[in-house]
């Protein structure tokens, strides 16, 4: 399962990204703090104080730019999940005319977590390459297709995907903005299924979890046969933004996303805050969501933003599970609730921010049902490096 | 080796000392000066993606026409915007910025939809950090 050579990958990242900083155009270094109520997101709620720190470079050159981005994230509470990332890409803007231009970015990253939860390091390629023009002053095409190729110490989670969307914008003199996107999506993963199930590595349970949950919940799928799996999605979004005066914007979108084909080729999954579980993402739902937000420019150009979010969404493939991690036949399916409110200053050479969130998740399978708080406060300073122009 | 390192010595000066210079046509006035700056409110007229500087990437350009006084000027925003912020004709727009040569201004901060955006610093050194492309960085609430 331990993929030899990802620390040298990882290394040769890292020495790539800092050495940036011998030539870096522009440099930005971030802290954020974060107190959440439930870190593992269950009906064992496992609170935590993190730290995340983070340091981007750029260098542009023509139209050509490399990008650097390290981060590490240190759990107080939860050591052992500490984890640490560098990604490093290269991004090129190739202009089509005065109203059009061709973007293109290549870029590799590696996830290093520490001790029980090594399973979860990865080394990743992204490909991308998208297009924006105006058809009409007052309206914007952007089409964009993505993909990537992830690696995983713990190999069920190795993956090939392939994301392509179409996005379609209109302003009207009443200030409104109608926008239309839809996404199609498709995730292969490459041997998601184990011949016995002693190979699961040894993950630390959570507390007050129920007995099955030895550890994040995960349970792959026994297949002696193995062969790979794929999940295929498809999205549709609406969203009208409303402008009130120059201070007030007010915007409502709503999405729906169905899987045409496949599921999910685990037996559970998991979504943990902040920690990017490979077993969750963007390909593993169906269902729809709801986002209504409001931005206002407070006096001294404060940003304050107010949202609230409604998703419904199942997860094909799992099903609710019995107290013994026993699948029951039934489909599981969660719907959230999320309130956020956020206040923003931006100065010339920095900016801070404070931000409170409550979800309150309700699933049929109960060891998802839980609701808690997020509070985050954070500062990033911007550091120019290069020339005055 | 030792003449291949002093080739690429050579090239790596050669390519600092050309790298601070302007497009062909551009006027000599043309670098943000702190003693000219401006702050400009108005409708955006027109947008535009073209070459500003020698060895930079495409620029977006926004003509804004302000409330007050019905003046025009073009506005140099950054290299990275076109792709980053969606601006249509029609949208009102604040910018504070530094005047460099008749009718143009190069942009330090904008303001538009409830959003300010950072482009500068107070010296005009330029500050458009734009962040890797990645699924994984966007996960989580708050950036990090």
């Amino acid at each position: 399962m331990m993929k030899a050579g990802m620390s040298a990958r990882l290394s040769l990242l890292l020495f790539l990204g800092t050495s940036l900083l011998v030539r870096g155009d522009s440099l930005s270094l971030a802290y954020n703090y974060h107190y959440t109520g439930n870190l593992f997101q269950t009906s064992a709620p496992v609170p935590d104080n993190v730290s995340a720190f983070a340091l981007f470079l750029t260098k542009d050159s023509g139209g050509l730019s490399v990008l650097s981005d390290i981060r590490y994230v240190l759990f107080r509470e939860n050591s052992g999940l500490s984890f640490g990332t560098v990604h490093l890409g290269l991004e090129y803007l190739r202009p089509s005319g005065p109203k059009s231009a061709f973007h293109f970015a290549l870029s590799g990253s590696g996830s290093l977590f520490r001790s029980e939860w090594t399973p979860f390091s990865s080394f990743s390629v992204d490909l991308l390459g998208a297009y924006k023009t105006y058809l009409t002053p007052s309206s914007i095409l952007k089409a964009q297709a993505r993909s990537a190729y992830g690696a995983y110490r713990y190999s069920l989670f190795d993956h090939l995907s392939q994301v392509v969307s179409l996005s379609l914008d209109k302003f009207f003199p009443s200030l409104t903005t109608l926008k239309a996107e839809a996404v199609w999506k498709y995730k292969h993963f490459l041997h998601p299924y184990v011949s016995v199930l002693p190979e699961i590595p040894e993950i630390p349970a959570i507390p007050g979890g129920p007995i099955y949950r030895q550890g994040p919940g995960f349970i792959p799928i026994v297949d002696p046969e193995g062969g790979g799996a794929g999940i295929q999605s498809a999205s549709l979004s609406l969203t009208a933004a409303q402008g009130l005066g120059s201070r007030v914007v007010l915007s409502v979108s709503g999405l729906r996303q169905w899987t045409l084909s496949g599921g999910n080729p685990f037996t559970s999954i998991e979504e943990f805050y902040l920690v990017p579980n490979p077993s969750t993402d963007e390909f593993s739902w169906k269902g729809w969501t709801v986002v209504s937000l409001l931005k206002v420019l407070l006096p001294w150009d404060i940003e304050a933003q107010g949202g609230y979010t409604y998703a419904h969404k199942g997860f094909p493939g799992i099903e609710v599970l019995t107290a013994e991690g026993e699948p029951t036949g039934t489909p599981r399916k969660d719907t959230r609730r999320w309130f956020e409110a956020r206040l923003e200053k931006a100065f010339p050479a920095f900016s801070v921010f404070l931000a409170y969130s409550r979800a309150d998740n309700r699933s049929n399978d109960p060891m998802f049902t839980w609701s808690g708080p997020l509070f985050l406060a954070g500062i990033a300073w911007n550091l120019p490096l290069g020339r005055k122009e | 080796m030792r003449s291949s390192l002093c080739f690429l010595l050579v090239g790596l000066i050669a390519a600092a000392a050309l790298g601070g210079q302007k497009a062909p046509g551009q006027p000599p006035q043309h670098f943000y000066n702190v003693d000219k700056e401006v702050r400009l409110e108005g409708t955006v007229r027109e947008i535009r993606f073209e070459p500003r500087y020698k060895d930079r990437a495409t620029f977006l350009v926004v003509v804004l026409q302000t409330a007050r006084s019905g003046e025009t000027f073009n506005v140099e925003v950054s290299p990275s915007s076109f792709f980053n912020q969606d601006l249509h004709q029609g949208e009102r727009l604040t910018i504070v910025g530094s005047l460099a040569g008749e009718g143009a201004v190069i942009a330090r901060q904008m303001r538009f939809r409830g959003e300010t955006v950072i482009l500068r610093d107070k010296k005009g050194f330029p500050s458009w950090i734009r962040r890797p492309v990645s699924p994984k960085v966007k996960r989580g609430i708050g950036g990090l």
